[in-house]
């Protein structure tokens, strides 16, 4: 095979922005996927996109876990079982990624986030971290990130209002924000009647609604690559689903128009990358070996390599490849692996009466309505003994059958008594997220399985985690304040607390980070301010896998914001004088 | 991505057809539609001068020839939307803008009501003659739009051949070609208002050249659908 310049694994958000700006720089990119290409037309378009069965209830555009899944366990000691049918999170797999079956929540992160352990060591003293709790400083400011964060949104058309404008607070948005360089590009989605609900009772109890920044297009719109992006019509078809209107932001509609046709990008499906090919002694990449759609094993050799796949393959193929000392959770010791974090769920349920009717088919992923009262570092963490926070919001991302029954918690399971709550309940009751964040523990880590392999014969990559007690404090503190909301409501409030061990069996989110994480040092990160292996020059790690915690937001703007950045970076300084960009 | 387990565990059956009903709103109740049906004949404040039934009949059957829309089996709330929109002026056209503005807001939703409750036309009606090449390319624009000039398959929103999506989405399944292809090139001309900021038909039609407007109108025409298809809407 001949060499090419930058060789892609995977090709989700991460992917697709990486090839447009290093394309546009003249240098040759090859994208390796290991799912089958795809596209609006024909591969989303109704009926046949809208089949619940299909999509959302067995999985249709996630991984196989028959070729290739992960172990669980919640502790070191207990034996860790592969994931036969996936629940807690679903990895996509495909053209686009989880880019193609996303909600389009599309949030910022705070100033504090990136520099979350000199920031609390400094407001609040140094008992304020938990013992274990590895929380760490990402080396990069959300000055530096501002700009990156403004283009991605920009490429994704978000539909937002800005609450803070290069340091003025605007009135209708988010006022705890930090600094924006500009307004979102489009009007925020008109809200659903239970989001409405929810924001007048949440402004009674004092907190702040906003309209949650959407990458489901309000309005035609064309984007700074020149794509084109149609209005969202509020099919509530978005997780889990490809959207058939160009309306969701995916590397399909804001991305591969300008990419595709390219004499120098060159895009492989069917490809699942095993191994970067690693050479210890020049500690470089040569490239990477893949199995083709016909189980060949080809060698393909590239200058640079970029990491573009989900957190849990990144990390596993560093693992498999001798990239980065593993992480030990006995010592502290070792990087790869280390800090995976998730995202710590709970919710309430407010059920009206049958004169309220909210009509939840009519939605979109990101149609809602969201306060940040208690999210981060928004609010004064003394004396409740924990860090972090929540979200407190209300989406309707759309009443599908099989899956949309909310019932009061006293309902049977099944039966009579069970069809009459559903018809009473279907068109009345309000969900509200608590989207917690997730506190990074030295037990909480990824390694290499010591027993189940792929149908490549490679070891699966083991997760080890459960919910640190900081976390679980933070999600019971935020639960309460979200059942304020939903008491002041009206009907009848029920809330759904995080309790028990984490489980992978019921769906929480789609938000697993960490495990190759970025620092300010290689003792304690696995790539530098620039997402550059501390180990390997040459091997670039994008994606949710380089974040250090998870904050209480979802991650898609950061993981655009930080792949921009990192393709600045090599675009301008990387490529034209290969090296280290941080000195160790 | 985010999804709260809130429900999880009650998540694994089927939704009844009865849930079905109720979320549609059920059958309109039979005074409301004799209400309709007075209107349809005149009870209105134009009388006889503005009796719907002049032009759509008691049954809503369109009329093809002179490009009146089918109303039988039409989402009652998407007939009752446009109604104000003649009576406010937003939706212009010299016959109906009258005629709506003289209803009163109970008399526009009763007539919504009645014409939605019609049964749809058989289907042994006539089929419109045609260029089978042409209903064939507007068949694919139902199906899948034009990707390369960003327009959205049809039934992406109308449902599968147009049979609609109440409550927001008209049927469009045996509308006459030239009613659908004057309300496209209505759009298309900005004389006909779009929703802001979404502006959903204004967006698509202007994208559409003159052959597919009459590509989708004749292929619209030639769809026949049965009874069974037919929606009854949400109004209470």
């Amino acid at each position: 095979m001949p060499s090419v310049d930058v060789v892609l694994v995977g090709f989700g958000w991460t992917g697709a922005l990486l090839a447009k700006e290093l394309t546009d720089a003249g240098h040759s990119v090859l994208a390796l996927e290991r799912g089958r290409g795809r596209q609006t037309v024909p591969d989303w378009q109704t009926p046949a996109m809208h089949d619940e069965l299909k999509y959302a209830v067995r999985h249709g555009l996630m991984q196989d876990t028959s070729k290739e899944t992960l172990t669980f366990r919640n502790f070191e000691g207990q034996e860790a079982l592969p994931m036969r049918q996936l629940g807690s999170f679903l990895p996509g797999t495909g053209l686009g990624g989880a880019g193609v079956h996303w909600n389009g929540q599309t949030y910022r992160f705070q100033e504090s986030d990136f520099i979350l352990r000199s920031h609390l060591l400094r407001r609040y003293g140094a008992g304020i971290i938990a013992e274990g709790l590895t929380i760490q400083d990402w080396g990069i400011t959300y000055a530096e990130l501002e700009p990156y964060y403004d283009r991605f949104e920009k490429i994704c058309g978000i539909g937002g209002k800005a609450g803070n404008l290069r340091g003025a607070i605007q009135p209708g948005g988010d006022p705890f924000e930090a600094p924006r360089s500009d307004e979102y590009p489009n009007p925020p989605l008109e809200m659903p009647h239970a989001s409405a609900l929810f924001a007048r009772a949440a402004a009674n109890v004092g907190l702040h609604p906003y309209p949650v920044p959407a990458a489901n297009a309000s309005r035609p719109y064309r984007n700074p690559y020149g794509c084109e992006m149609q209005p969202c019509n509020f099919c509530g078809f978005c997780e889990r689903f490809g959207c058939e209107h160009f309306a969701k932001a995916s590397p399909q509609v804001c991305v591969l128009p300008a990419l595709e046709g390219r004499q120098n990008f060159e895009l492989r499906t069917g490809c699942q990358v095993t191994r970067v090919n690693y050479d210890r002694t020049s500690r470089r990449a040569t490239g990477v070996t893949y199995v083709d759609a016909r189980g060949r094993e080809i060698e393909q050799p590239a200058g640079m390599v970029a990491l573009c796949a989900f957190a849990f393959h990144n990390v596993r193929l560093l693992l498999l490849s001798g990239i980065g000392r593993p992480y030990d959770p006995n010592t502290g010791e070792g990087v790869v692996g280390k800090n995976y974090t998730y995202q710590t769920m709970s919710g309430a349920a407010v059920f009206h009466d049958a004169s309220v009717r909210i009509n939840p088919y009519m939605g979109a992923g990101a149609a809602g309505m969201v306060a940040q009262d208690y999210n981060g570092e928004n609010f004064d963490h003394g004396g409740l003994g924990f860090v972090g926070g929540a979200y407190i919001a209300a989406y309707m991302t759309g009443g599908r059958p099989i899956q949309h029954h909310p019932v009061p918690s006293d309902t049977p399971r099944w039966g009579a008594d069970w069809k009459r709550a559903v018809r009473e309940h279907y068109n009345s009751t309000v969900a509200i997220s608590v989207h917690g964040s997730s506190m990074p523990h030295r037990g909480n880590h990824l390694d290499l399985d010591p027993t189940y392999r792929d149908a490549y014969g490679n070891p699966l990559l083991r997760l080890t985690f459960d919910f640190p007690a900081n976390d679980r404090l933070m999600s019971d503190f935020l639960t309460d304040r979200a059942m304020e909301v939903a008491r002041a409501m009206g009907g009848r409030a029920e809330a759904s607390r995080r309790t028990g061990h984490y489980s992978v069996v019921p769906y929480q989110t789609t938000h697993n980070t960490g495990g190759a994480i970025m620092g300010t040092n290689p003792q304690e990160s696995a790539v530098n301010r620039y997402l550059q292996c501390w180990d390997a020059h040459n091997v670039f790690v994008m994606g949710a896998t380089v974040f250090p915690h998870n904050p209480g937001y979802n991650p898609t703007d950061t993981v655009g914001a930080l792949a921009l950045w990192a393709a600045r970076a090599i675009r301008d300084d990387y490529l034209p004088n290969p090296r280290p960009l941080v000195d160790a | 991505m985010r999804r709260v387990a809130l429900f999880a565990g009650l998540a694994a059956a089927a939704a009844t057809a009865a849930v079905a009903v109720d979320v549609t709103g059920g059958r309109p109740e039979q005074q409301r539609i004799a209400a309709g049906r007075a209107v349809a004949a005149g009870a209105g404040g134009q009388g006889q001068a503005g009796a719907c039934f002049r032009c759509h009949g008691f049954d809503g059957a369109a009329q093809a020839a002179a490009a009146v829309p089918m109303l039988a089996g039409q989402s009652a709330e998407y007939m009752h939307d446009q109604l104000r929109h003649y009576a406010s002026g937003e939706r212009q056209n010299a016959i109906m803008s009258p005629i709506a503005s003289a209803l009163t807001e109970q008399q526009r939703a009763d007539a919504a009501a009645y014409y939605a409750a019609q049964r749809v036309p058989p289907p042994h009606v006539e089929r419109p003659g045609g260029d089978p090449a042409l209903i064939q390319r507007g068949g694919v624009l139902s199906a899948v739009g034009a990707a390369e000039n960003g327009v959205q398959a049809c039934q992406n929103c109308h449902g599968p051949a147009g049979i609609g999506m109440a409550p927001n989405y008209p049927r469009l399944a045996g509308q006459p070609a030239d009613y659908i292809a004057l309300q496209l090139t209505l759009w298309k001309r900005g004389e006909r208002p779009g929703h802001a900021p979404y502006n959903w038909m204004v967006n698509i039609a202007r994208r559409l050249s003159d052959e597919d407007i009459r590509a989708v109108a004749l292929y619209f025409a030639s769809v026949q659908t049965e009874e069974a298809s037919r929606r009854v809407g949400v109004l209470p």
